[in-house]
């Protein structure tokens, strides 16, 4: 069993998420030593409960990590791991990096100058619009649209970036096989040819609460900006937002009717002293030094 | 003469603003004093040529105050002077407060509580929609509403401010007889009954490049705070919130679609610090000192419960297709699933019952 391997079991164990799993790797070396490891000895590490070390200890009853490899395989994805050279460069550099992902698509070193465009997935036209816009807009210009691949914003900003044959990045809150919205399968083609579709959740997990919230983690920490383009006061996209200025990176939020409900949450961000984003220009603005403005809006 | 009227007097030399005159009165004590002095008298006053000084030591000959005075009775209006009491209180805090203002009306002590609604000529429905709004809702919670009683915006609110029977000043950038543009005649005459129409300028004054600019000084010097409800990036609007900025108020401003040419000038406000404005709820919180607990703003629980609607079948569905946002008659056919005729017929009912309004070129929206 490789380290790799051995990732991708400890990342199936239910109770052991980022902190935990970099705990335990801090601890034993490596992936392999923590699975191999007994449960006195994970009791040791900073953090570790019993029923963590119990779910470790018997892995190999509960999880079956054959069968998930297979899978991973037939289903042409991939498993990054954290010290692999396509991680995500500012990913890594958040408290709480997942320990693998999986990886359908390619992740390139330009990826990097990536941005965040993020939205309800219940919207008016005008979200639509102006997620497709600036998708199209920062795409165009060489920068990596992320989002979450949902319904509503997120698409209309991984297909503004397609629009643009631009790269762009989709980050899943389930396994890759399931893909919550059915409509989109069609849309992940086509990311994966222009991009990734990730996620830190192994095959079979569905969406929740809780892994909407992680995946909006990932979001945020992989990209060097925020966007909220259309959001009311309780869109999962201020939760974004948040995770954002919490990992020190810039937050946008595109301004509407103030008699819009749909965009009171992008109001309130502004007035809680995010950036007021008009276009593609307002982001870059921010992100790049001037004199790497070479670019000129289409 | 009175000082008020020596002050008209110097308010009608030409290359006399309002820093010069502060100046020549505070070397000469007052008005009929400086206007009294002679030539090597005036010429020792710090910043008077010999240009002005010639100006002023013969403005009998130029200057008919005889007929202005007799212009300012007959038409009802009064001069209020920077030492009187109705002088606004908050403008005499600036540096370059205008000496007189010919004021049609009445302003009163509470004015001080005043809020500038400020924004394009041009606008679009929003715009109107966002300005009459803004006024009503300020007026409603006792504050007076400033604006410059020109088309669009200023209009609107101006309008919002009387329809909430509140207070509401209008500043003019021209003479206080020349009524621009023409079709606010009657909306000016219901602002001097609910408050003032006030001018710094002469009779016969016209409007033009620079008076605009100097009414825009005093919108800003005598409000708390300026809100530019739409404006693009040319817009005048934007000398407004400059001055508010420069005389240390507040600037607000209302986001619209970023798509929206006429919202870029507040959009460029906001990011460059002025506060983002989606209701009077926003003005107040940042002027909560001045206003008692009272005057918060109402809560929905007291303002948004609407009566229940009694609708027909075909009334309910054409409703639901209105939005607040204009929507053309073929979207409503379509989205309600009626037939066109039966459709039209609706939206005339719904029309008489007051819910909805039509816009030009066969658009609808709901009224509130």
């Amino acid at each position: 069993m490789d380290s790799r391997q051995a990732l991708v079991a400890l990342n199936m164990i239910e109770s052991i998420g980022p902190i935990r799993a970099r705990v335990l790797l801090e601890h034993f070396g490596d992936a392999p030593a923590v699975l191999r490891a007994t449960r006195e000895q994970l009791l040791q590490a900073r953090g570790i409960t019993q029923e963590n070390a119990e779910a470790i200890a018997n892995w190999e009853k509960t999880i079956d990590l054959d069968a998930e490899l297979k899978r991973i395989q037939e289903f042409g994805c991939r498993v990054v791991a954290q010290q692999d050279e396509e991680y995500p460069a500012l990913l890594r550099q958040i408290c709480d990096p997942p320990p693998v992902l999986y990886v359908k698509g390619q992740m390139l070193t330009k990826d990097r100058n990536a941005v965040a465009l993020v939205g309800s997935r219940m919207t008016t036209h005008y979200g639509i619009e102006a997620a497709r816009e600036l998708g199209f807009q920062l795409a165009y210009l060489g920068v990596t649209v992320v989002s979450g691949g949902g319904r509503g914003i997120d698409s209309a900003a991984h297909q503004g970036a397609l629009a643009a044959k631009g790269r762009t990045i989709a980050v899943l809150a389930t396994g890759l096989n399931w893909i919550t919205a059915a409509e989109n399968a069609k849309l992940f083609e086509q990311i994966v040819a222009s991009g990734a579709v990730i996620t830190q959740f192994p095959f079979d997990r569905g969406g929740d609460k809780q892994s909407f919230s992680i995946r909006n983690r990932v979001v945020a920490g992989m990209t060097l900006g925020t966007v909220v383009v259309e959001a009311n006061l309780t869109s999962g996209a201020l939760v974004t937002a948040n995770f954002a200025n919490e990992y020190g990176r810039q937050v946008f939020a595109v301004p509407g009717r103030f008699d819009s409900p749909r965009s009171k949450g992008c109001h309130y961000l502004i007035k809680k002293g995010a950036k007021l984003c008009e276009g593609a220009e307002d982001i870059l603005h921010e992100l790049l030094p001037p004199k790497n403005l070479w670019v000129t809006l289409p | 003469m009175d000082y008020r009227q020596a002050l008209v007097a110097l308010n009608l030399i030409e290359g006399l603003g309002p820093v010069r005159v502060r100046l020549l009165l505070d070397h000469f004590g007052d008005a009929p004093a400086a206007l009294g002095a002679t030539r090597e008298q005036l010429l020792q006053v710090r910043g008077i040529g010999q240009e002005t000084a010639e100006a002023i030591a013969n403005w009998e000959k130029t200057i008919d105050l005889e007929a202005e005075w007799k212009r300012i009775q007959e038409f009802g209006c009064r001069i209020v002077a920077l030492q009187d009491e109705e002088y606004p209180a908050l403008l005499r805090q600036i540096y370059d407060p205008p000496p007189v203002l010919y004021v049609k009306g009445q302003m009163l002590p509470k004015d001080k509580n005043a809020v500038a609604l400020v924004g394009s000529r041009m606008t679009t429905h929003y715009g109107i929609e966002t300005a009459r709004k803004l006024g009503f809702q300020l007026a409603y919670l006792g504050v007076t509403v400033v604006s410059g009683g020109a088309r669009g915006i200023d209009s609107a609110a101006h309008q919002g401010a009387l329809a909430a029977k509140g207070r509401t000043i209008a500043v003019l950038g021209t003479g206080i007889n020349l009524i621009t543009p023409p079709e606010n005649a009657k909306l000016f005459e219901q602002i001097a009954a609910n408050g003032a129409v006030i001018t710094q300028f002469p009779f016969n004054r016209p409007g033009d490049k620079q008076s605009f600019p100097i009414r825009n000084r005093i919108i800003a010097g005598m409000t708390l705070g300026t809100v530019v409800v739409e404006a693009n990036l040319t817009s005048g609007a934007l000398i407004t919130a400059n001055f508010a900025n420069e005389y240390g108020r507040q600037v607000f401003a209302v986001p619209g679609r970023i798509d929206s040419p006429r919202s870029k000038g507040c959009h460029d406000l906001i990011k460059k610090g002025a506060k983002l404005c989606e209701g009077a709820e926003d003005i107040l919180s940042e002027f909560e000192y001045l206003f008692p607990p009272s005057n918060k703003p109402p809560s929905p629980a007291e303002t948004g419960a609407l009566p229940a609607l009694e609708l027909s079948e075909h009334e309910r569905m054409v409703y639901d297709t209105l939005g607040h946002e204009e929507t053309s008659i073929d979207e409503v056919i379509s989205k309600s699933g009626l037939p066109a005729s039966a459709a039209s017929v609706t939206l005339l009912s719904l029309e008489m019952k007051r819910l909805i309004r039509q816009l030009p070129g066969k658009l609808f929206v709901r009224n509130q």
